[in-house]
């Protein structure tokens, strides 16, 4: 039996503590025969803390050392991320073999830690003092362990022993909290970075304390670990989210199989119908239209015209004036046109058209009046040809002049690759894939590849910054105020990830369940500073999952919908659970000494303190018995909503959803816009039909209809020239790269790892949870946010995230999401190019260093056309045009040979002496953190240092040929 | 195949209101004359982190922050414009205080959170869940567009932030940043690794590879901005970040880097930039910035030196090179701060009446317009809101503060019913 003796008790933390010597030497507990891992439980405190012991044991796993920087998640039913009891104690305790002699022990923690040597205490860190805002110093002691030990992180706090033993197996335990409060207020539950280290003989050096585990306490081999521990955390979570949702499977199983019954697929009379020939079907139909319509032979000077006019429309007035029907009136068709809106007056007549309300409008001085509201008015010559247009009496042109519908090409493989991952993963197809895709002669491999992408993870992460738009995901790093609200991107990922039925994804949201800050739809239910927080959310449900527009009826009946603001607010007491008083705050306020300067357009019908009771007030909505027997708690508000929403009565819904995946996909949707049906109408209901059946027949089941599609001779066309055939559907339109696609694109095509700052600015984490989130570090672009540095200082900015945020933001990321939106504004500005040419990030994807994977490819033993095939394939995946390739061998030829002056990438991980400084919230006001942070920022411009392994000459020239093929226009479209 | 049900489509569309409501009021015109000023340009001082009216441009009685006896920190001086005085260290700016209106009556609710403040000032409205609400900067950059259309209308020195941004006006009423005077633009600057022969040897590189082909036509816009940013990085836009172009005496005469900043503001506008937003961030000065909690009460003077001497400079500069009348410069900050003292000295956030500048622009100055009681905490006479801050502005461009713009297809007036402070307009 080994027997040991506390020798002395170092210590050096921040907190001033000193520990009294308990009586040594100490027995140890028996020893294993064989080294075991460590145990650890997770303990919550005992609400009945005296009839029972005051910690309760939640869970217990193993870990193969005394190093904590994560918990397993917890999940709760149906499948979504709940929190942690607030604290948590966790105690880990294990054997571990130590040779006799005097050995110096480091325990380090976030919060309050213990540690046991065979059963007695001999380091304890203190609870933290709540933290100062902003006036807590910037420097902070720490312990000196010698060369190459890793630091403490952050907000650690560590302290040393030294014990001395006889050799043989000795018994660990360690406590620690996770969480706590900052006054009232819970706190992040994170653990930094805590761990138990020992330095045998005080002189090998700190290793992590393990039974079964030779871990060295520096830098790369804690990164290493924690990498390895990671996937070990991830696949443990996806256990415990699959666990949790399984008790709900059943019950989805049931209602699919109802969903199955209430459709029986309309064949339109096609055997087996399909996305190819419902298309085939409509250009068949349309062209006998065509056929019969110009049997009365047109006037090809008239036909001319009125193409003509049909564009002017089309760019000036049909927005407004198609489906829409602005003040009643449409204007894409010519007898709507000429009968004229809700003022009861024609628009215009042939024969009295200088007289018209039409031309009086276009050509007004008074904005009030003047058509179009917004943007140039319509310039002499267009007006022109509406007169004349007018005049002549000649038919809408519906169709091209030929009739014909001429189908594009199959795209080649290269073009179908650099779409397809950028459909189906937000990415660029990596080299690899590209030289074996090329080869392989499996006529199958197209299809293959698509079940390929869809099974991986990165559909999830493909779908979530689009799901973040239309549910307007707005978390804040900091005091959440500009209609804040929970973290709930992790919800949205991993419902893609788990390709959870798409009824149930909405079903589970709506119940705004589970963890308000860490993830769980309970996020989605939080909006800050908003007087109805529930009305914003029920626009957001009903224009998401219904097509159905109610922002306007946020404070008024909408003034261009049906919606009125008792029927949103009907919907917001479902989702709050009880009755909504109007507050003043959500009225139109009359003030007739100040009028508005245009004609009110808008009433409404309730008043401010009116009460609203939980009511479904639309006309799509399943009877009480349906209701009743497959809502699981029918006195539940937010469930029977759910089920009006989703339930399988609902064709509505299921047209909605696959309408959203038709249009990111093909470009263009079966019906547009997207989320406001209210006057519209699907352009080819056949085939909106078809795939709202394949998805309620096939179990909600999102990826089996992109499947479908992504399948299609459409989708696999190139892009067609013809706006007809466009319309057809004969292909996708061509698409322009999301903000998230040209950030992630770039990054992994170069093969450059992202490495930002931690999207969070307490990085210590002592201020109330509520007030600041940790993002994370993100590795694809969903997962930044807006850094709120709306206070302006220079100490609170994250300078990597902020070169990061600039280029989402250039192209179309909101940094703020404050209301839903379906599509980004996609206008172009010299500032997108702009951030490619000099900015930060265009520095880092552009230089050479070690961990760029560019680096190594050129250091690979290949001739120099292959090189720059290679470049050209992963970052345009093409191959260089004859011309293209000359200008690159010229660039890159002188020096090619002598390029190398290593054989191979030599990593080095120089460790620093000092601990770097840090700025958190904590001292964020002290002087120095502005130093210390806008020294960050000039680090963040340089970027990393260039690889020794090339000659810095052609290395250069070799960074050049990257830079001008990333600034290429090419890069931001879809093939 | 059925079309898609409509889940509203038991009512029909709002019979009747659109006319008769047209008709009613049409018939209230009587709203005052809009005036409408001639200004070309504005350059926005932003004193980020709340200014204390009482400590700078609306002194009243001495206080005591050891003895907690509410009032100004400092010494008051006169200034150009009878009765209206400033605090001591204010100085240089007190003798121009006749190109200037003190706006002492500007008011409003949010105190509690800086960011909720700082967009109500920059955009006039609450947040709200259904839009985004552009900044002033974008709203005068939708409006009056560049002098020099190959530029662009609103720069920033300073972080970007969501309170300048465009909101639903959309990416291209946002604006180009330079967090300091040092590093340039961002996305425009030369990064400092590549030398200027580099910069010229990649160019002529992606001009060659961009022609090589014949290109999609739908790819022709974005070759169009490509250009455009490639030219503004060029020499002839880039040189106005160029401050060692002035004279020594001329960069000394704007101080440090507030004021270099300042002095960038005016080569903008000078430019033809219509908005330029100049950030007061230099934070480490005195810890706190302007939010002088605490211990940031301390040295609070190192920042209004600062800004006096900028301002003071750019109104005479401005004012020598016949540029005044032609730019309104504007002081603003998110709230203003109580005539009491903390815990600690300092003061807390004060969103009853605080003070906004406005100077040059062509108005007809007043020295100080409204007035406050004997602690700066209560108004007496002419408040003047946000949107009526806003509003002023707007006029003073020759921007109609009630023209509606549009979200989508909602109208948005440009300040919610804003009015211009007719006084300045004589």
């Amino acid at each position: 039996m080994p027997r040991s003796k506390i020798h002395s008790i170092g210590l050096i933390a921040w907190g001033c503590f000193c520990l009294p010597v308990w009586g040594a030497p100490v027995t140890a507990a028996p020893s294993p025969v064989t080294p075991q891992p460590i145990q650890v439980e997770l303990c919550s405190p005992s609400p009945d803390a005296g009839n029972h012991w005051p910690w309760l044991v939640e869970e217990r796993y193993p870990e193969p050392a005394f190093a904590f920087f994560r918990l397993p998640r917890k999940y709760v039913p149906p499948g979504i991320r709940g929190d942690r009891e607030n604290p948590t104690l966790v105690r880990a305790q294990g054997h571990v073999f130590l040779p006799s002699g005097s050995h110096q022990v480091l325990l380090r923690s976030r919060r309050a830690a213990r540690l046991w040597h065979n059963g007695v205490v001999i380091l304890e860190n203190p609870f933290p003092k709540p933290i100062a805002d902003g006036h807590d110093p910037v420097e902070r002691p720490h312990l000196d362990l010698g060369p190459g030990v890793r630091f403490p992180a952050p907000g650690d706090q560590e302290s040393l022993a030294t014990i001395e033993v006889e050799a043989g197996s000795h018994h660990f335990r360690l406590e620690f909290f996770v969480g706590g409060y900052k006054g009232k207020d819970p706190i992040r539950p994170e653990l930094g970075e805590t761990l138990v280290a020992a330095s045998l003989d005080q002189q090998s050096g700190f290793h992590l304390l393990s039974p079964i585990r030779t871990i060295p306490l520096n830098d790369p081999d804690w990164i290493a670990y924690r990498r390895e521990r990671n996937a070990e955390y991830d696949r443990w979570d996806t256990q415990r989210r699959q666990t949790a949702a399984a008790t709900m499977d059943d019950y989805w199983q049931r209602r699919h199989a109802f969903a199955r019954t209430t459709y029986s697929p309309d064949l339109k009379g096609l055997p087996n119908p399909s996305i190819d020939q419902l298309i085939q079907r409509r250009i068949e139909t349309r062209a006998q239209v065509f056929k019969q319509s110009t049997a009365t032979k047109l006037d090809p000077r008239h036909a001319e015209l009125a193409a003509t006019a049909l564009r002017i429309l089309e760019s000036k007035c049909l927005e407004c004036h198609g489906p829409k029907a602005k003040g009643g009136l449409r204007m894409d068709s010519r007898t709507r046109l000429l009968e004229g809106g809700d003022s009861a007056e024609a628009t215009a007549s042939p024969s009295a058209i200088d007289q018209s309300e039409l031309l009086r409008r276009i050509q007004s001085e008074d904005p009030d009046e003047r058509m179009p509201p917004k943007g140039d008015a319509l310039d002499p010559k267009e007006i022109q040809v509406l007169r004349d247009w007018i005049r002549v009496d000649t038919p809408w042109p519906v169709l091209p002049p030929n009739g014909a519908v001429e189908l594009p090409p199959r795209t080649t493989d290269l073009e179908f690759l650099r779409r397809v991952y950028l459909d189906t993963h937000g990415l660029l197809p990596p080299g690899d894939v590209i030289e074996a895709f090329t080869k392989d002669p499996n006529p199958k491999k197209r299809t293959e590849l698509i079940d390929r992408l869809l099974d991986a993870p990165q559909w999830a992460d493909h779908w979530v910054g689009y799901w973040q738009d239309v549910l307007a995901e707005n978390p804040t790093i900091v005091n959440p105020t500009l209609n804040n609200t929970g973290p709930f991107r992790w919800y949205l990922y991993e419902s893609f990830l788990d390709n959870k039925p798409i009824d149930r994804f909405v079903t589970e949201l709506i119940g705004l369940g589970g963890s308000l800050h860490g993830g769980g739809p309970a996020g989605f239910g939080m909006a800050s500073q908003n007087d109805i927080p529930m009305a914003a959310k029920a626009n957001i449900i009903t224009t998401a999952f219904l097509g159905t527009e109610m922002k306007c009826a946020r404070c008024h009946d909408a003034p261009y919908h049906e919606a009125t603001q008792k029927d949103l607010l009907s919907i917001a007491a479902l989702l709050a659970q009880e009755p909504i008083t109007v507050p003043s705050t959500s009225t139109v306020p009359e003030d007739p000494s100040h009028p508005p300067r245009s004609p009110r357009r808008i009433q409404s019908t309730l008043k401010s303190g009116d009460v609203i009771p939980p009511a479904w007030p639309l006309a799509v909505g399943a009877d009480l018995p349906t209701l009743q027997k497959w809502v699981l708690d029918p006195d539940n508000p937010r469930e029977r909503l759910a089920y009006h929403i989703t339930g399988p009565h609902n064709r509505r819904f299921a047209q909605v959803m696959v309408n959203r995946l038709w249009r990111r996909i093909m470009g263009q949707g079966l019906v547009e816009p997207p989320d406001d049906w209210e006057a519209t109408e699907p352009t080819h209901p056949e085939l909106l039909g078809f795939l709202a059946d394949e998805l309620v027949n096939h179990a909600y089941d999102f990826k089996h209809v992109a499947r479908l599609i992504f399948y299609s001779d459409a989708y696999q066309r190139r892009v067609s020239h013809d706006e007809g055939a466009l319309n057809d559907f004969v292909s996708p339109r061509r698409k322009r790269l999301s903000a998230e696609m040209i950030v992630d694109g770039l990054f992994h095509a170069v093969g450059k790892p992202m490495m930002t700052e931690e999207v969070n600015i307490d990085v210590t984490g002592g201020r109330p949870w509520r007030l600041a989130l940790n993002l994370g570090v993100p590795t694809r672009a969903w997962m930044f946010g807006g850094l709120a540095n709306n206070r302006d200082r220079p100490s609170l900015i994250l300078p990597r995230v902020q070169a990061v945020v600039d280029l989402l933001s250039a192209f179309g990321w909101r940094a703020s999401r404050q209301e839903p939106t379906t599509d980004r504004a996609e206008v172009l500005s010299p500032l997108q190019p702009a951030l490619l040419n000099n900015g930060i990030v265009s520095t880092w994807l552009t230089r050479l260093t070690d961990d760029h994977e560019l680096t190594a490819l050129c250091l690979e033993d290949l001739p120099i056309e292959a090189l720059i095939h290679r470049v050209y394939l992963r970052i345009l995946t093409r191959l260089p045009s004859a011309s293209e390739l000359d200008t690159a061998r010229e660039l890159l030829r002188e020096g090619f040979e002598s390029r190398r002056l290593k054989k191979s990438i030599e990593p080095h991980h120089p460790t620093p002496k000092k601990a770097p400084l840090f700025v958190t919230w904590a001292n964020h006001i002290r002087p120095e953190a502005t130093v210390v942070q806008l020294q960050r920022a000039e680090e963040a411009r340089r970027g990393d240092s260039p690889t020794s392994s090339l000659r810095p000459d052609w290395r250069h020239r070799m960074e050049d040929l990257l830079w001008a093929l990333i600034n290429l226009p090419e890069i931001v479209y879809f093939p | 195949m059925n079309a898609p049900s409509r889940p509203l489509s038991r009512r029909t569309f709002l019979q009747g209101v659109t006319a008769s409501s047209l008709v009613g009021s049409r018939l209230h015109a009587e709203t005052p004359v809009l005036p409408k000023g001639k200004a070309q340009h504005c350059i926005f001082l932003w004193l980020g982190g709340g200014m204390a009216q009482i400590d700078t441009f609306d002194p009243k009685g001495r206080g005591d922050a050891a003895k907690k006896i509410p009032g100004c920190y400092y010494r008051t001086i006169p200034t150009a414009v009878p009765d209206v005085r400033v605090c001591e260290h204010l100085r240089r700016t007190a003798p121009l205080i006749d190109r200037v209106t003190i706006l002492r009556t500007v008011h409003h609710d949010v105190i509690d959170e800086h960011g909720a403040a700082v967009i109500r000032v920059h955009t006039g409205r609450p947040t709200s869940g259904t839009i985004q609400y552009p900044s002033l900067g974008s709203i005068v950059a939708h409006e009056r567009g560049s002098l020099d259309s190959s530029i662009p209308p609103y720069v920033v020195a300073g972080y970007p932030n969501i309170a300048r941004d465009p909101g639903f006006l959309g990416p291209k009423f946002g604006y180009l940043y330079t967090t300091d005077t040092q590093s340039g633009p961002r996305g425009l600057s030369r990064p400092p690794h590549v030398s200027p022969s580099r910069q010229t040897r990649r160019r002529s590189l992606l001009d060659q590879l961009r022609h090589a082909d014949p290109s999609l036509p739908e790819l022709r816009p974005y070759h169009d901005v490509l250009t455009q940013s490639l030219d503004l990085a060029g020499p002839e836009f880039m040189d106005v970040f160029d401050l060692e172009q002035e004279p020594a005496q001329v960069r000394e005469r704007y101080g440090g880097e507030f004021g270099q900043r300042c002095l960038l503001s005016r080569r903008l506008v000078e430019r033809g930039v219509r908005f330029v937003e100049v950030a007061h961030n230099l934070n480490f000065m005195n810890g706190t910035g302007w939010d002088t909690h605490f211990k940031g009460q301390l040295k609070q003077h190192l920042l209004i030196n600062e800004l006096d001497q900028a301002l003071a400079a750019l109104l005479t500069d401005l004012e020598e090179r016949n540029r005044l009348d032609q730019t309104l410069v504007v002081v603003a900050t998110e709230f203003g701060r109580p005539a009491h003292f903390d815990a600690k000295g300092g003061r807390g956030h004060y969103g009853r009446t605080f003070s906004m500048v406005l100077a040059g622009g062509g108005l007809h100055h007043h020295g100080a317009y409204g007035e406050t009681d004997e602690r700066a905490m209560k108004i007496v006479s002419d408040p003047v809101s946000i949107p009526d801050f806003l509003a002023t502005i707007c006029a003073c461009l020759g921007i109609d503060p009630g023209k509606e713009l549009y979200a989508g297809d909602r109208p948005v007036p440009i300040t919610d019913r804003g009015r211009p402070i007719q006084a300045l307009f004589g």
